[in-house]
């Protein structure tokens, strides 16, 4: 390869701290899209935010999993370099899996979940989707959730939303999931509940 | 890069990076599984613990240029606890910190929530001494996690009966456990029970560190907690007889201070900034003689 990886963060300690806040927060209220902006230059398939949540949070310590479209000697460079990943083999033993292309994604169930007793040890899923906005989508609500909230995010999996309504009854145990677009998150942590009928996608 | 009227040598907010990235990792997990207590990997802070470690380590894997900090120490911005944490932060971050309650973007409180309430996008750490709720029922920290896991809670009524059988009320007034959405029995910090109801459904979003102990938790903003009770033992908090002595607030959290050796004593806010900020709009000592009958 003849050109090193791309730049990650300008200024690490204030960059990741910002772009830390923005999740935080989005994890803190579901449904909610927050701006992530981000001025790394990851190579593709990497969105904006994307490359800010692995960035931030990933590092020597957290198995990576990367689906088909993030698979590439690029991208494994830039992370390798900017974070010091390692990579996981499996969907489950991973603590982030970077998808994207969601709708060749396993199953929700193929990812680790946690266990009742350490069901923080799961994986965190972000998903890179085409659009992503409130409305005509899976009404979502719980904690976090002021006013039930529609997010509309895709293009997903047919049974997407209805795996994730399935997994709710294994709660605590579960999937914190962020979806990005472009320079936007927005998350369904495992504590938020689907209401009324799901969308087919 | 940013310059600051910090101490030099330390990364900002003095932790180092690797170190502020797994807190922030523990928070993320905290706030999806509210009430829930996150195992991290704590480190030694330049203070003993059970002064808030566990507190200053969240805060500082929080802080960024921006944020505006509160400490309050049992509701006063002005005790040794308060000031020392507060000078900390300036010290390494050289962030703005504030009194007030309604300018701070973080807060880190040791066992009160402020009198006014809190806004949507404002956090407030909490400094947890023991995070487990169970512990002093189970020692076992293997038997408590299996309990959590199971839902097992019926030992914490057993407690909370007890003290009916014994004082004919439940006599539990700080560190009254409550559960969260449903789901995990959490200990809020030795918070009065006075503070409880002012957990539920807060706008704003709620962290626990407990440094010695090595755990996080947190509660989303708009999540449901209720204290435990029993149908003919609804939770109550504890009411004051009288409004404080200096700003004449009522429905406020009171502390008593001694006086003389002769037994004097009043009553005032223990949240000082609340305090401060009513004498500030004119209001004064409410003279009894001249109230009419409530």
């Amino acid at each position: 390869m003849s050109h090193g990886p791309g730049a990650g963060f300008k200024n690490p300690v204030f960059d990741s701290q910002r772009l830390f806040r923005q999740a935080m927060m989005a994890l803190a209220t579901p449904g909610q899209i927050c701006e992530m902006a981000m001025d790394a230059e990851p190579p593709a398939p990497f969105m904006a935010a994307m490359a800010g949540l692995a960035l931030c949070l990933v590092d020597f310590e957290t198995p990576l999993w990367l689906d088909a479209a993030f698979d590439r000697p690029e991208v494994l460079q830039y992370l390798r370099f900017h974070t010091g990943a390692r990579f996981a083999p499996k969907p489950d033993a991973a603590a982030f899996a970077l998808i994207g292309h969601a709708l060749a994604m396993p199953n929700l169930s193929d990812f680790s979940l946690g266990t009742l007793e350490n069901p923080h040890r799961s994986t965190d899923l972000f998903i890179q989707v085409e659009y992503l906005s409130n409305g005509e989508g899976p009404t979502l609500a719980g904690p976090g959730v002021a006013v039930p909230i529609e997010l509309r995010a895709g293009p997903l999996p047919r049974d997407f939303w209805a795996q994730r309504l399935a997994m709710q009854r294994h709660f605590p145990c579960g999937l914190d999931i962020y979806f990005v677009c472009g320079n936007r998150l927005a998350a369904v942590p495992r504590s938020t509940r689907l209401m009324g009928d799901l969308p087919c996608m | 890069m940013i310059e600051s009227p910090h101490e030099t040598g330390y990364n900002f907010a003095y932790l180092d990076e690797q170190t502020k990235r797994m807190i922030r990792r523990a928070i993320m997990k905290a706030i999806a599984i509210p009430g829930y207590q996150v195992p991290f990997a704590a480190r030694e802070m330049p203070m003993p613990h059970g002064w808030g470690t566990g507190g200053v380590q969240l805060t500082a894997a929080l802080l960024g240029p921006e944020d505006v900090l509160k400490v309050i120490d049992q509701g006063a911005d002005d005790t040794t606890n308060a000031v020392s944490i507060r000078q900390f932060f300036q010290k390494t971050a050289g962030i703005a910190t504030t009194t007030r309650t309604d300018e701070a973007s973080i807060i880190q409180t040791r066992h009160r929530i402020p009198e006014m309430p809190l806004k949507a996008g404002q956090i407030l750490v909490y400094q947890v001494p023991i995070p487990e709720p169970l512990r002093f029922l189970e020692p076992r920290e293997t038997e408590t996690r299996k309990m959590h896991a199971l839902e097992e809670y019926g030992l914490m009524h057993v407690k909370l009966y007890e003290d009916i059988a014994r004082h004919g009320y439940i006599a539990t007034t700080y560190a009254y456990p409550v559960r969260v959405e449903g789901r995990y029995v959490m200990d809020p910090s030795p918070i009065p029970k006075f503070d409880n109801p002012k957990m539920q459904m807060s706008p704003a979003l709620q962290l626990f560190g407990a440094g010695r102990e090595k755990r996080i938790y947190a509660i989303a903003p708009h999540t449901r907690v209720a204290s435990l009770d029993f149908d003919d033992h609804p939770f109550k908090i504890n009411r004051f007889d009288r409004p404080c002595a200096l700003c004449g607030g009522e429905g406020v959290y009171l502390d008593e201070v001694l006086m003389d050796d002769r037994g004097q004593r009043m009553f005032v806010c223990s949240d000082t900034s609340y305090c401060e900020s009513r004498r500030a709009m004119g209001h004064g000592p409410v003279d009894a003689s001249a109230e009419p009958a409530r």
